[in-house]
């Protein structure tokens, strides 16, 4: 490269390196200082938007056959080279047990521990990892007037929540549900009895609080990110076997409210059809596919505003035992009897991904979960190997 | 008479007077707000073009006045390929479009411009920056060495620059670096420099017997044969094979 004639002025400079990708901007930390401190919020922003026409990148969560211990695949971008995988992540952080992923939101996911209250929040384009502080929930002494004595705590769990920005505050925010399980433990045969707080984290305050819980808690897990414009939503739902309805719990991350959207009957409803929730091309939208499995066909069901419109439908593929989500152009990501499988939108044919989960450990619970490449900061650490150890595939190729 | 055919007089920054049809010279935000609040006759000053650059920045003003219109058919898919020409032009050439760009605030013209020279550095080390936009270094040699250190695992992704070290020779030893296609590649085993050798001449070669130099030249000759692949823009994988010929 030559030396110009010129000094191109600052602010031109700054508008050539938003369009650069997020893997080359670190190295330029060293040009000189000013450009260590050029990535203010503006220029991250700019830079998100610039480049949200680039490729998603994909994190397969499972967890290792032989030695129990999850980690993620970072599968590649080439749907020609069938999405291999191009490196292993693992997370020392979350020992034992896998953690549910939720987002991403402006490239950055959340990562919870179910059973201890664990959580970060990390940017796996820049690497930066922030450990969440302890849950607030206060866990006080549970009187049963029934049982006329005090019950002991039995069990916590943290099964369900949210990731998300409140754009009025410009915040990250975690919402996560919390399951306490007392039990009188004198008896043989205890009755549990359950409380259900709710805690909501501010990345600006970086400090949980508690929020009056709502009259439903999420059910089950999204597909993916469960996320969408400013909202979380759960799938929950009411009533007995008979009169069972699903519902869709929401929580606006702005407002810090609740509320209950039905899912109208013909969507699909339990027991005959699975509706998993996910978001897809910026809409809350469903995944619907009967429970049966004699004729597996997927309907992709979109809301907005309430109305749910059916975007297309997938026939019949066999072996398959349920969806991952969707990657580029309508390629569905699909998890069969063995392995990870796509159907391609464009051949519509399904084509073997060499993903090889088959000696995965709870093979029922891998998820798929994408992200695109961002510079928002976290305030957290650089990832160490105390917390997270990437390993790149012998296939993989080294990238700018 | 149409206000689709009313001129628009521009002089540049080296005394050149363009005539212009409205519609191209309006593309400029600029040169519009200075139409419309200010004499419709009168010549319009753009102080800080020069003639040639004007020049190309009309032409791609009308092509895309016109492809818009209608007046020129032409696909998108070819109007991305021309504009991907236009741009094909020398640094110089390249930095004054954006200034120009910039200050006659045509704003598509300027993200593609900057988006050309983003494609440029992608791949650049920060010499190679410093050079390209002509920035002085301010960090003392520590500072910089922490910064780096700090990112290194954006360095590494980079691949070798252009060195390897091989521990050994032995046979059947198959080692792996990845460099982009400017370097020289220099492998060293045990201390002693084994091979140089320009990457660009190992473009678009399969593979390639190379000799070991011998220190002494009575020791055999050591066949390496270099596969490569290309892995990405201006990246190349090397796989180095050595194999002990007595």
């Amino acid at each position: 490269m030559q030396r110009p004639r010129f000094e191109l002025p600052e602010a031109l400079v700054m508008e050539i390196l938003s369009k650069l990708p997020v893997k080359s901007l670190p190295r330029f930390n060293c040009v000189c200082k000013y450009w260590c401190s050029f990535q203010t919020p503006h220029f991250i922003s700019n830079n998100y938007h610039n480049n949200l026409e680039n490729d998603i990148l994909n994190l397969l969560s499972r967890c290792d056959g032989n030695t129990f211990q999850p980690y993620f695949s970072q599968l590649s971008t080439e749907k020609d080279q069938n999405y291999i995988v191009k490196q292993n992540i693992h997370l020392p952080f979350f020992k034992d047990d896998i953690p549910s992923v939720y987002g991403a939101c402006h490239g950055l996911l959340c990562l919870l521990d179910s059973s201890t209250d664990k959580a970060a929040i990390w940017n796996p384009s820049t690497r930066e990892f922030k450990i969440l502080p302890p849950s607030s929930i206060q866990r006080p002494p549970y009187f049963s007037p029934f049982e006329e004595t005090y019950l002991t705590l039995d069990n916590v769990s943290f099964d369900n929540a949210a990731f998300g920005f409140d754009s009025k505050n410009d915040d990250y925010k975690v919402i996560r549900f919390v399951d306490l399980t007392f039990v009188n433990s004198e008896e043989e045969h205890p009755h549990p009895h359950f409380m259900d707080p709710v805690e909501l984290y501010s990345l600006r305050s970086n400090s949980w609080k508690e929020i009056p819980s709502p009259d439903f808690t999420p059910t089950c897990t999204t597909l993916g990110n469960n996320y969408v414009d400013g909202i979380c939503y759960w799938k929950t739902e009411t009533g007995a076997y008979l009169d069972f309805r699903g519902l869709i719990l929401s929580f606006d991350m702005g407002n810090e409210k609740f509320s209950i959207l039905p899912i109208p009957e013909f969507v699909g409803s339990f027991p005959e059809y699975y509706v998993d929730l996910l978001v897809f091309n910026g809409s809350l939208g469903a995944i619907v596919y009967p429970s049966q499995r004699i004729d597996t066909s997927f309907d992709l069901w979109v809301t907005s505003e309430g109305v749910w419109t059916k975007q297309f439908n997938i026939k019949s593929i066999s072996r398959v035992v349920y969806p991952l989500g969707f990657g580029k152009n309508g390629d569905l990501f699909l998890r069969d009897t063995n392995d990870e499988v796509l159907f391609d939108a464009s051949t519509l044919e399904i084509k073997k991904l060499e993903i090889n989960t088959y000696l995965d450990h709870f093979w029922f619970a891998i998820s798929l979960h994408a992200y695109l490449e961002s510079l928002v900061r976290i305030n957290g650490i650089q990832e160490v190997e105390k917390y997270v150890i990437r390993q790149p595939t012998r296939n993989a190729s080294n990238e700018y | 008479m149409g206000s689709t055919s009313t001129k628009i007089k521009l002089r540049t920054s080296d005394q050149k007077v363009f005539e212009v049809e409205k519609a191209v010279a309006v593309q400029s935000q600029t040169i519009k707000y200075i139409y419309e609040n200010g004499c419709p006759d009168s010549v319009i000053h753009v102080h800080s073009v020069s003639g040639d650059i004007l020049s190309k920045i009309l032409d791609y003003c009308k092509k895309h006045v016109n492809s818009a219109a209608g007046k020129e058919d032409i696909s998108p898919e070819e109007l991305y390929e021309w504009d991907a020409n236009f741009v094909k032009v020398d640094q110089n050439t390249l930095f004054d479009l954006i200034l120009a760009a910039n200050c006659l605030k045509i704003e598509s013209l300027l993200d593609l411009t900057c988006q050309t020279v983003a494609n440029m550095i992608k791949g650049k080390r920060p010499e190679e920056i410093r050079t390209t936009f002509n920035i002085k270094n301010d960090y003392t040699i520590e500072a910089e060495e922490a910064v780096r250190r700090e990112n290194k695992w954006a360095f590494d992704m980079l691949g070798g620059v252009g060195t390897m070290v091989i521990e050994e020779l032995a046979d059947d030893t198959m080692s792996k670096c990845v460099t982009n296609t400017k370097s020289r590649v220099c492998v060293i085993a045990a201390n002693q420099i084994v091979m140089m050798r320009s990457i660009s001449k190992l473009a678009n070669k399969k593979s390639i017997d190379v000799y070991k130099q011998p220190q002494n030249p009575t020791t055999p000759r050591i066949k390496e044969s270099v596969k490569q692949r290309n892995v990405g823009t201006g990246f190349i994988e090397l796989f180095f094979h050595f194999k002990c010929k007595m």
